[in-house]
């Protein structure tokens, strides 16, 4: 240390000087002489000094962060005499923290200034395993954890694959060669019975219990309830996801490991607004509803996925420009804390706006399929963004030439590629179709039909990823049964047809609006609308496909 | 898939308003402030033990907490909607020749209060079904202006139970008015 360098730190002892300076001038007001700098009639004596700066450390301004010390460093030589003897602030070098460890954490505390170094990723799902960072491959270098889907303890390095619609070995293929027929029963009725009307909305499945979302009344209630693996309701069934009397709509679920992350729009102040909330494993709201979008006109149509480290929401919003609208997008941290702002992933194309984003989470990004077009001619688009919302695509690309009534896409990530599907309107024939798309937009496998509803429709398609092989279910009107049944298909990894077409609903009138979710032992949850036999009523049901395993190819 | 269809063309024309309000009725929101990240409160990030990766370690996540939505009170039913016209029978006499049957809704100022539905007359526009609209009056009678993620569009309106009317391989699917369905 250099000698003559000045007092570093004297907080303590600086208090006390300046306690007995007040002291001091108290008693010296209280007599004839004036002092403590206080002005006499005549300009008489040398003027007196500046007051200093400070005294203690405590003086200066940002002196409570410890992250971002600054000291009371006296002046030598004082520029007043004896007590009142003071000094000047003086920031020192933050706290550096950086262990130069990409999993941990690195943080100072600013009430003590010390660092944390919390582990960077999280083993959610118990099995004693952690997920990788954002946008790492699980067990590649530097992901710091090598379980490929921590959101199910059934998933993790060196697991035994069984029929459970896990990757349970992490070798990037879900019940290895497995297919999937339905179980036969009928559909279970989800849906309250105090509304004549209800719309599926998010299901999805924690390991143990599935939890259903739906909406009722035609937006008067947005309900969760748990469900047993067979569609039983787990008391104490349904619950409200939100208690406004303002029109509600609910959207999709995601299961992080411990928790749900539940979307959906409502108007309770007045403009239709994005909100979330998390869900137990029993779909029991635990936080207030945290409102996501606050702007200019109708903020709808959400989307929701899980990265291992934060929620991913997209929607379409109409903030931009009245009447048009762009995709927007939120962080969210695990506990449901926003992170960042809403970020624009896309802009108005020639008066076209664009509509209705879906999310899937890849290995390293995050996929977003949406659609853009007037009413009759539209294509359906996708880019990719980093897992902080930054386009990895320069541009999106489209999946579809323009040329007919392309909508309802969905997309899902299946292991290796992001798949997008969607049906067509006007196409001959008005069929599912998809495509397969690479992390850097390259599109491995061009649009093409993957349900042969001959000239009757197909619509709605909702997907599930194996790795090696896609589960497409959806609708279709082909058998003509007063309007439109669910189907579902395996198709592989190029979108070649692995099984027949399987009917999966037989009640007279429409079962629509498939959605479907990895369930216990293989199978596949779906909620769908259907037509209730018994109340004659548009309502919210359940049924399961049944996982037949193959062999390990 | 998405079938949640938002009416289009309220008769205040307030689903373009800019939002101004409070949550009210004691129901708990938290809001994000641009830059401030934010809110929340409830549900835990304290990890427990911090196993490394593969060491057959747990780490485990404090148990959720409970929470009680405060909700709205208990207030009076609904009120009744008030209907002009027949929207499902355009050519009964309510309206005037070359006039239309449309509904509208009028939204709340608060969060607890709820819509007021009903029809009016007014005359029809030229759209038709699966044409693009800007708004109620944008499209013919018997039709509505909806927003479907797939272009904002007219659809014929449709009764949810019975028979639905609906053309060949279109469904009738609720839309935000209650009591009204539209053929997608």
């Amino acid at each position: 240390m250099d000698n003559s360098s000045p007092p570093r730190r004297a907080r303590h002892r600086i208090l006390g000087t300046s306690s007995v300076l007040v002291v001091a001038c108290a008693a010296l007001l209280a007599s004839v002489v004036p002092a403590c700098g206080a002005r006499t009639g005549l300009n008489s004596g040398p003027p007196a000094p500046p007051e200093p700066e400070c005294y203690t450390d405590e003086d200066c301004a940002g002196s409570g962060d410890l992250c971002l010390p600054v000291i009371c460093e006296l002046d030598i030589p004082p520029v007043r005499e004896g007590a009142d003897a003071g000094g000047h602030c003086i920031e020192q070098d933050p706290i550096d923290c950086d262990d130069n460890d990409p999993c941990t954490k690195d943080e100072c505390d600013p009430l003590t200034g010390l660092c944390n170094y919390e582990l960077a990723t999280y083993d959610l799902d118990g099995d004693g395993f952690r997920g990788p960072l954002i946008g790492k491959k699980a067990g590649t270098e530097g992901s710091c954890g090598d379980d490929c889907d921590d959101t199910n303890a059934a998933a993790y390095p060196g697991g035994t694959e069984v029929c459970d619609g896990v990757d349970n070995d992490c070798n990037d293929i879900v019940d290895d060669n497995a297919t999937f027929v339905p179980e036969g029963s009928d559909p279970v009725r989800i849906s309250t019975t105090d509304f004549s009307y209800s719309d599926p909305a998010g299901l999805a499945f924690s390991g143990d219990t599935y939890v259903a979302e739906y909406t009722s009344g035609q937006g008067k209630r947005i309900f969760t309830t748990g469900l047993t693996p067979g569609g039983d309701k787990i008391p104490p069934g349904d619950k409200k996801l939100t208690d406004v009397d303002a029109d509600s709509f609910g959207g999709p679920l995601v299961w992080t490991g411990d928790r749900y992350g539940a979307v959906w729009q409502d108007r309770r102040f007045e403009n239709y607004e994005i909100f979330f909330t998390l869900l137990n494993d029993k779909g029991e709201k635990v936080i207030p509803d945290v409102r996501i979008s606050s702007a200019f006109g109708f903020s709808i149509y959400p989307s929701i996925g899980w990265n291992g480290t934060e929620f991913v929401i997209a929607w379409q919003d109409e903030r931009d420009n009245p009447g048009l609208y762009n995709v927007y997008a939120q962080r969210v941290s695990l506990d449901g804390n926003p992170v960042g702002d809403n970020v624009a992933l896309t802009s108005d194309i020639q008066g076209f706006g664009n509509e209705a984003p879906w999310i899937a989470v890849g290995e390293t990004s995050i996929g977003i399929a949406w659609g853009v077009g007037d009413t009759n001619f539209r294509f359906i688009q996708f880019q990719t963004f980093t897992p902080d919302l930054k386009p990895l695509m320069p541009e999106p690309i489209s999946l579809t030439d323009g040329s007919t009534n392309a909508r309802g896409q969905t997309i899902v990530w299946n292991q290796t590629n992001y798949v997008v599907a969607w049906h067509d309107e006007s196409a001959n024939p008005k069929a599912i179709y998809a495509a397969v798309v690479t992390e850097d937009g390259t599109v491995s496998v061009p649009a093409k039909a993957i349900s042969s509803p001959g000239t009757a429709r197909s619509r709605y398609p909702n997907l599930r990823g194996y790795g090696n092989r896609v589960l497409a279910v959806y609708q279709d009107n082909r058998d003509g049964n007063q309007g439109y049944e669910l189907y579902a298909r395996m198709v592989d990894e190029s979108l070649l047809p692995l099984t027949g077409e399987e009917r999966i609903t037989f009640w007279p009138k429409d079962s629509t609006g498939p959605i479907a979710a990895f369930g216990p032992d293989g199978e596949v949850g779906v909620l769908f609308q259907d037509y209730d036999q018994q109340s004659l009523q548009q309502q919210t049901f359940f049924t399961r496909l049944g996982c037949v395993a193959g062999t390990t190819p | 898939m998405r079938r949640l269809l938002l009416f289009v063309g309220c008769i205040a024309g307030l689903n373009l308003a800019i939002v101004v309000g409070s949550p009210g009725c004691g129901s708990t929101v938290i809001e994000i402030k641009p830059g401030d990240g934010g809110g929340g409160e409830g549900g835990s990030t304290t990890t427990d033990g911090g196993a490394d990766p593969g060491d057959g370690g747990v780490d485990t996540k404090d148990a959720l907490p409970d929470y009680v939505d405060p909700g709205c009170p208990d207030g009076p039913p609904p009120p009744d909607p008030q209907l002009e016209c027949d929207a499902f029978n355009q050519n009964n006499g309510d309206c005037l020749p070359g006039d239309g049957c449309y509904i509208f809704v009028q939204y709340p100022d608060d969060p607890c209060e709820q819509e007021i539905y009903g029809t009016y007359c007014a005359p029809a526009g030229p759209q038709q079904q699966g044409d693009p609209c800007g708004g109620g009056p944008d499209c013919g009678a018997g039709l509505v202006c909806v927003i479907t993620g797939f272009g904002t569009q007219c659809v014929q309106l449709c009764p949810l139970s019975g028979n639905s009317g609906c053309p060949d391989g279109l469904t009738c699917e609720a839309i935000d008015v209650e009591g009204f369905g539209g053929c997608f």
